[in-house]
């Protein structure tokens, strides 16, 4: 009756575009209580990891949503890009 | 605080909690229930020092993996249990509207997948199904308010965009809560007595938020209800709890690091 598949990697790219609004609104909320530039705020380690998990989230949830081979490879080959950038923020921010 | 003041504040507290529970309890929600079984462990977990943290975690999975296998080996015996006893009369315990809520939520997806990017409108869903997609299992006489799934819900009401910001009010919630919780364990802070105040508000605050999305899983409040409201308040005490903490936290000592920066609370 329902296609769990399908669902499962809609609610991931859904999830992923929520990461990053939830990031640009926090960045947005810390700018304006701390009088800083929106730019400097989303600059915070916090923000980086949040963005770049959520754009993991989302080309996952786009790579399992395709059906063309070449077009998962590329939504599989960004999501590995953003984890390793994932990766690099969360070692930026415990350093 | 001090003398009849904090007795008073105390009595009221517990009053409140003892309402509440007597509430919840009469209001038979099997999703509220499972909620609360799930919130509870996670908040001891989170209160315990991190040692007992890893050993009650490892008891707890172990406990599940058990209980689990407990139930799939003896599944068929459970259900006539519960389905064929009293207690089947009971619309907290009863099964039997798990098949019904599978068909409620495929109609859901429906509509999602013809109302993407608008959703079909707030509380329309119980107009349009039975025209655009009738139901089998459950009777064209019974009302079906909701999708009975949250996120499901502010997707049909608002379409993916508003799914995609009601997601990010959670999440930000949750963020903010993480916040606040990383806040009173800084050592200048923990000293004061707002750290255990503010922490305390924190797991409460938080236990409720997650105790609201598992029930979100399986039932809901509609994003226009009545009763949505404290959701809101929910969301709004968190928010000013944060700029509360904040205030504090920034003013309080320029050795504490301010929210969200790079050494940080925000991290």
């Amino acid at each position: 009756m329902i296609d769990w598949y399908s669902v499962g990697f809609g609610a991931l790219w859904i999830l992923g575009l929520g990461l990053v609004t939830a990031a640009l609104s926090f960045a947005n909320y810390l700018a304006s209580q701390q009088k800083r530039r929106f730019r400097q705020a989303l600059e915070i380690p916090a923000c980086q990891i949040m963005i770049d998990l959520g754009l993991v989230f989302f080309c996952l949830g786009l790579a399992g949503g395709v059906s063309a081979v070449w077009e998962r490879l590329l939504w599989t080959f960004l999501a590995l890009i953003f984890a390793l950038q994932t990766w690099q923020a969360r070692k930026k921010s415990k350093a | 605080m001090r003398g009849w003041r904090l007795v008073g504040v105390i009595i009221l507290c517990l009053a409140a909690t003892f309402f509440v529970a007597a509430v919840f309890l009469l209001c038979q929600s099997r999703g509220g229930y499972i909620a609360l079984a799930l919130t509870l462990p996670v908040l001891v977990i989170i209160e315990l020092p991190r040692r007992w943290r890893w050993y009650t975690l490892i008891a707890l999975v172990v406990l599940a993996i058990v209980l689990g296998f407990l139930v799939a080996t003896h599944w068929e015996a459970v259900r006539i249990w519960v389905t064929g006893s009293n207690l089947a009369a009971d619309p907290a315990l009863s099964l039997n509207t798990l098949e019904g809520r599978l068909e409620i939520w495929s109609r859901a997806i429906y509509g999602i997948q013809d109302f993407p990017f608008t959703g079909m409108g707030m509380n329309t869903f119980r107009k349009v199904v039975p025209v655009l997609y009738p139901l089998f299992t459950i009777s064209p006489d019974i009302d079906i308010g909701h999708a009975h799934n949250e996120f499901l819900q502010a997707a049909l009401d608002l379409g993916i965009p508003g799914i995609i910001a009601f997601l990010a009010l959670y999440i930000g919630a949750f963020w903010m809560l993480a916040d606040i919780w990383k806040a009173t364990r800084h050592p200048f802070l923990n000293t004061e007595r707002w750290s255990l105040i503010t922490r305390t508000l924190a797991i409460g605050l938080g236990g409720g938020l997650l105790a609201h999305l598992l029930y979100g899983l399986t039932d809901a409040v509609s994003l226009g209800a009545k009763p949505g409201v404290l959701f809101w308040i929910l969301l709004g005490l968190i928010v000013g709890l944060h700029r509360q903490a904040q205030a504090h936290w920034v003013v309080g000592d320029s050795n504490i690091p301010a929210a969200g920066t790079e050494k940080g609370l925000g991290e």
